[in-house]
């Protein structure tokens, strides 16, 4: 996500020569730039906003570090993205191994009970008959929703979750949210799609309900 | 001739606006005719903006000023 600066404001690119220059203010200025979207990345991928804190504070500290080694033809942007993902990754592998929070895999997840099944011609074999979607629009500020909501992305796979929250909550565009989390454009779309036709079975049993 | 199991698989990159013209073309014509894949469309488009509306969040502006101070620190002790 790059982020374009007012006419008058310096580039991202020029922020980080002044501070490889040894300029403090000029990094401070960069993380005010980009704090909001790496804490949105990094809540995103750890679920709760106290991991989500150390994982902002090490990226930025860790970019600062290694700014001699940043490459200029690169958007900072996308490179501090990496490194805060990277920081999440490595805390979700070390969170995998106690086993008192195991996490779904992506195998677990090709198993996602869709509720959706097929006939040999193509046509659905329960076809959908409920159109709830104008009840989710009336519904936008019931606290109902939002906790069955929020319940049923908690249950996707950790690698589902994530694209689907940076996607379809935050913005991100498919290249962005592979770049960060090091995932082709196609893993990224089919990820997406899986997450959201779990999601709308789910909502699609809360309004039946 | 499109069928269901192809519509619902197309759909992400359908509202995502990402299908060529060719494909997007084919894709609503079979909604021209198939009202449970019409159905399919609207819940899933639904289904983010609802997320869209129930989860997004801000980042707490003290976190903002911790996040200052931390570095100020630890940059400042090399």
């Amino acid at each position: 996500m790059e982020t374009v600066p007012a006419a008058s404001q310096p580039t991202d690119r020029e922020l980080v020569e002044r501070s490889r220059l040894g300029d403090r203010h000029a990094f401070t200025t960069l993380v005010e730039r980009h704090q909001r979207q790496i804490y949105r990345l990094a809540l995103r991928m750890m679920g709760n906003e106290s991991d989500a804190e150390e994982i902002l504070q090490e990226a930025f500290l860790n970019a600062y570090q290694k700014l001699p080694d940043f490459r200029g033809d690169a958007a900072f942007s996308s490179w501090i993205y990496r490194i805060a993902a990277n920081f999440a990754l490595m805390r979700l592998r070390r969170r995998r191994r106690t086993p008192e929070l195991p996490a779904a895999t992506s195998e677990e997840a090709a198993e996602l009970t869709l509720g959706l099944r097929f006939n040999i011609e193509g046509g659905y074999v329960d076809p959908p008959k409920s159109d709830w979607s104008l009840r989710a629009d009336d519904a936008l500020q019931n606290q109902q929703l939002g906790r069955a909501l929020e319940t049923a992305v908690a249950n996707l796979p950790d690698d589902y979750r994530v694209v689907f929250l940076l996607k379809d909550v935050d913005g991100l565009s498919n290249e962005e949210i592979g770049s960060a989390l090091g995932l082709s454009v196609p893993a990224v779309k089919s990820r997406l799609h899986r997450a959201r036709l779990v999601l709308r079975e789910k909502l699609g049993e809360y309004f039946a309900a | 001739m499109m069928y269901c199991q192809e519509c619902v698989s197309l759909l992400g990159d359908y509202v995502d606006g990402l299908l060529s013209e060719e494909r997007r073309r084919e894709l609503e014509d079979h909604l021209s005719y198939c009202a449970p894949c019409v159905t399919f469309v609207r819940t899933y488009k639904a289904t983010s903006r609802v997320a869209r509306q129930h989860l997004a969040r801000s980042m707490p502006e003290e976190m903002g000023a911790r996040l200052h101070a931390f570095l100020e620190d630890k940059i400042s002790k090399g």
